[in-house]
């Protein structure tokens, strides 16, 4: 852990903050500080609606704008300051200072600003108006929740920067390409993160990082708020923040990567939890979930069993009833969590840390565009749109050791600086983690690809790192400019120094 | 009890026309007009009431000296439309300095991201300035034919001490989101916000020379400037950009002096007895005006800023100067100029031919002087038709002639250019006339939507296609400027006798 990676994660926050809380409370026309003062339960369901609402505007504004390649960080910003701007103008009625009533409209303060005057005794504001923003004790509780499961969630994002999934190196991949007008395939759980980076000013793969633990800490805050809406009571709710601090505590340092079943699991959630107090939400919500992962048909019957079972606790009279409802409704909201932590499949090791993190040295040293790395698939998602990349079996495929010792011979490629990532230890593609054994995942008969047997074969993979150490080798005895750039027991990062590159 | 007359009794000091009352009725409306009621002329100067104090000062104000009306010489119209033009001349300057020294004022052979971040920096120093400009017109203008030089000089101090103060906010913005963005390197970002200041300095300076008639000043400054980058950079081998800056900053010095020098001139024996009106007002009054300028250069310049932010997957920097669009829109400028030179000229006209035909019919006749106002537009917009013709010919032609200059630019952008300039000359001419009717809200909306319809189809379009085709924004904005502002016009000429006589209240 690291500051920078605190940054990032701030950064994350902030743009996940002004995205999908402060836009869309804005572009409804309320005030952001408004409301807290009122109940708890109400100040939860409009900041839930609103995440609900701009997700689902994000969703369908990224899928439509990504398929006609126009989902540039620019116009997400511009359309969502629009957004919020237009909201806000209407809540404050700026439209009555061009009608000229000019009492009601904003001039009035500004020109009690400038002219230095002073309010009279009746428009005075009292000191009571802003003590009235009383925070209630079961906010203070969520909020305490939610900062701390974020901090457990998000240890290890902020400690290691390679994935667990291949699933994710291919949405980080995605994601970069959405978000820099390339062509794209749609991918409905990429296409609602795309505001972020726009926000953030990060790459995709810092973001796509950082919002694992975001989504799961909203998971947990969701699951307190939906046993707290069952039981109404605060023994409830102190159980169900316990609950929920224990699990955070226990999966701390384990894997929080998103998967597309996670992110939907969050939606259902949060359809379940506004299902009787506002049915629109909800169903924008179902929808969501719906578009992210199609087929989760487990979490739409829990969320279906915990949306019957709060409006039965609602309906019914007796409290006997209302309170099989609650339990059942408890039940099923604890099934959901059992999911969300079971359905992840186990993590497995795509890339060394160590190669991560020096694309992401290369990425802060050296000028954007101005560098190519050249290593396997899995450092893409962490150079994309901030430098080139170039297979390395391509790399391989290409060049001959006789052709690159020929001291007049020089690499093809424009960058200044370029980075040949060579792995001492060909990683044993999608093992466990702290295995050193190969896993043998493809028969060599089975790959029908050159690259998937380079990659994903133990042999193919070292024949590969092999041929890439060899070819440089060769090139560094009649050369001048390779240099060592990183180097540990896995992976060594060599830097050829081309004209105008980096001294 | 004061000692001091009241202000109407004598005559004014900025020594704008005036004459010694008629009667004491007479002395009453001026006296009524300057704030003395009942009660102040009891509290304040010991009166019974306001005819009292009129009867007392009647015969000390009719000793005073009448002040006879300037008679403004209106210019001929070919001078009319050469001050139409002058505001090009520093242009004039800078392309000849480029012909034959390969310099300028600020551009020049530099690397593609120094000249794209240069780029930025002018384009904001306009849009940043292009408010201030407007409201220093406005305000100074109205003082500067009142005669009142002390307030015209206050006002564009005032407003140009705020116009530097909102450069360097903008620098300070730039640094920040910079930080936090990351999208060009210290050094590149420090020349942007160097030049972002001097060229934005130098705008506010020439915006009051312009105020005093001082297009020539503005001129020889710029030219002195560019001698400066010349020796500097030529001669004396210094590095091109703080050749540049010293240049910007000398061009800007002089323009400075230069005004202060006229000023102290034109106040010298007046002395300043008013003061500005308070900041409250001077925003009430002044705030269209305002954005008028910020969505004016916004909207001038939306298409380059599109252009030079489409398809920069292979840049280092988030935007990309494109030399060849730039050219060409530059070679469009030429007929530009020449179409809104009649802009001033008409508006001089639409005084004239108002004022002759008020004269003219009689208060029966209002629907004629509809007619006659509605005839005097169309043939106005006749003239800026034979100047597009003229002008369009010249630039094609030129073009296909030197082919040197075709090579360096795409005639695609100077044909659509060509389309969007007459446009956007008969959309100043009607705003001007807006403005003249004291409508500076239908302005603002007309212009806004320009704005939209420019980003809107230019992004689009050069997202989509090929990033030149943003000046097919720029046409449609400048098409939706005409309409929408054209509506406006016809709309108030339908009832112009009531629109003309409220904007002169």
């Amino acid at each position: 852990m690291n500051l920078d990676s605190l940054l990032e994660l701030a950064r994350v926050l902030l743009a996940f903050a002004l995205v999908f809380v402060a836009a869309p409370l804005l572009a409804e026309g309320q005030g952001i500080v408004a409301g807290w003062g009122s109940s708890t339960s109400e100040t939860v369901q409009r900041l839930v609606r609103a995440f609900v609402r701009a997700s689902f505007a994000a969703e369908i504004l990224c899928l439509v704008l990504g398929k006609l390649r126009l989902c540039r960080p620019g116009l997400l910003v511009s359309l969502c300051i629009v957004w919020a701007v237009a909201g806000g103008l209407n809540a404050y009625r700026l439209r009555s200072i061009s009608r000229g009533d000019a009492a009601r409209g904003l001039w009035r303060p500004l020109v009690a600003l400038l002219e230095d005057e002073r309010p009279t005794q009746g428009e005075a504001p009292s000191p009571g108006a802003f003590a009235r923003i009383n925070i209630s004790w079961r906010s203070k509780l969520l909020l305490t929740a939610g900062l701390a499961v974020l901090v457990l969630n998000a240890t290890n994002a902020l400690s290691q920067v390679h994935y667990h999934y291949s699933d994710t190196y291919t949405r980080a991949v995605s994601l970069s390409a959405l978000t820099s007008g390339q062509r794209w395939t749609p991918d409905a759980s990429v296409a609602l993160l795309a505001p972020l980076v726009s926000f953030s000013g990060l790459n995709s793969a810092a973001v796509i990082r950082f919002t694992g633990p975001i989504w799961a800490t909203l998971f947990a805050l969701l699951f307190v708020f939906c046993v707290w809406r069952l039981w109404r009571s605060r023994v409830a709710l102190l159980a169900a923040f316990i609950v929920c601090m224990a699990i955070a505590v226990a999966a701390a340092y384990r894997n929080t990567e998103l998967l597309p079943q996670s992110l939907a699991m969050v939606y259902w959630l949060a359809a379940a939890a506004l299902w009787v107090e506002d049915r629109k939400s909800s169903l924008l919500a179902g929808l969501t979930a719906v578009m992210i992962a199609p087929g989760e048909w487990p979490a739409l019957a829990v969320c279906v069993a915990v949306a019957g079972a709060a409006q039965l606790s609602q309906w019914g009279r007796s409290r006997v009833l209302q309170g099989v409802a609650a339990l059942a409704g408890t039940v099923s909201v604890a099934g959901l969590v059992v999911l969300w932590h079971t359905e992840k499949p186990a993590s497995r090791v795509f890339e060394y840390e160590s190669a991560a993190r020096s694309c992401e040295r290369i990425a802060h040293e050296f000028r954007p565009k101005e560098w190519l790395v050249i290593s396997p698939f899995q450092e893409l998602p962490f150079t994309y749109g901030r430098g080139w990349h170039l297979d390395l079996s391509e790399f391989i495929s290409t060049f001959t050791p006789d052709q690159v010792a020929n001291p007049a011979f020089k690499f093809p490629y424009e960058c200044p600086d370029v980075f040949f990532f060579v792995e001492r230890r060909p990683l044993a593609l999608g093992s466990l983690p702290g295995l050193r054994t190969a896993v043998w995942r493809y028969a060599p008969a089975d790959s029908v690809d050159w690259p998937a047997y380079l990659y994903g074969s133990p042999i193919g993979r070292a024949s590969l790192e092999y041929r890439a150490a060899a070819l440089l080798d060769a090139y560094a005895k009649t050369h001048q400019n390779l240099f060592l750039f990183y180097q540990d027991d896995n992976l060594v990062v060599y830097h050829l120094i081309r004209a105008g590159g980096a001294s | 009890m004061e000692d001091a007359l009241p202000k109407c009794i004598l005559p004014p000091s900025s020594e704008s026309s005036w004459a010694p009352p008629l009667d004491v009725r007479d002395l009453v409306v001026r006296m009524e007009a300057d704030g003395l009621t009942g009660n102040v002329c009891r509290s304040r100067y010991g009166f019974r009431n306001i005819w009292e104090m009129a009867e007392e000062y009647l015969p000390v104000a009719q000793e005073q000296k009448a002040i006879a009306p300037t008679t403004v010489t209106q210019p001929g119209t070919v001078r009319g439309y050469l001050k139409g033009v002058a505001f090009a001349l520093p242009l004039l300057c800078c392309c000849l300095a480029v012909l034959f020294f390969k310099v300028s004022l600020w551009g020049g052979s530099m690397s593609a991201n120094q000249a794209a971040a240069i780029a930025m920096a002018t384009v904001a120093s306009f849009a940043v300035t292009g408010g201030f400009l407007q409201i220093i017109g406005r305000q100074a203008h109205f003082y500067k034919e009142n005669r009142d030089w002390g307030l015209c000089s206050s006002v564009c101090w005032l407003f140009m001490k705020a116009g530097c103060f909102a450069l360097l906010a903008c620098v300070a913005a730039g640094f920040a989101a910079n930080l936090y963005f990351g999208w060009l390197p210290f050094t590149i970002l420090s020349w942007c916000a160097a030049f972002h200041v001097g060229i934005g300095a130098y705008l506010l300076i020439s915006g009051i020379l312009y105020v005093l008639d001082g297009e020539l000043l503005v001129a020889l400054a710029t030219a002195l400037g560019t001698a400066l980058v010349i020796v500097l950079h030529l001669v004396l081998r210094a590095p091109l950009l703080p050749s540049q800056i010293t240049g910007i900053f000398a061009a800007t010095g002089i323009c400075i002096a230069s005004t202060a020098f006229r000023f102290r001139k034109l106040r010298r024996g007046s002395a300043c007895l008013s003061q500005l009106p308070s900041p409250g007002r001077l925003v009430y009054m002044l705030w269209p005006y305002f954005i008028y300028g910020l969505l004016y250069y916004a909207y001038l310049f939306a298409d380059r800023m599109i252009a030079w932010s489409a398809a920069t997957e292979t840049s280092s920097l988030p935007f990309q100067f494109r030399g060849d669009y730039e050219t060409s829109l530059d070679m469009c400028l030429f007929a530009f100029i020449v179409q809104v030179g009649w802009v001033h000229i008409g508006l001089v006209r639409f005084y004239r031919i108002v004022t002759q035909k008020e004269m003219h019919f009689q208060i029966t006749a209002r629907r004629k002087m509809v007619d006659a106002i509605k005839s005097f537009y169309n043939q106005q917009i006749a003239v800026f038709g034979i100047l597009f013709v003229i002008s369009s010919v010249g630039v094609v032609f030129t073009v296909k002639q030197i082919h040197a200059l075709e090579a360096m630019m795409l005639f695609r952008v100077v044909l659509l250019g060509l389309i969007g300039i007459p446009l956007l000359a008969v959309g100043l001419w009607n705003i001007a006339l807006l403005f003249a009717l004291s409508r500076p809200t239908y302005v603002l909306t007309s212009v806004a939507w320009a704005l939209l319809s420019d980003i809107c189809a230019g992004y689009v379009l050069s997202r989509l296609f090929s990033y030149d085709l943003a000046i097919v924004g720029f046409d449609i904005g400048s098409a939706a400027l005409v309409c929408i502002s054209g509506w406006f016009c016809r709309r108030l000429f339908n009832n112009f006798d009531y629109h003309y006589f409220a904007a002169s209240v």
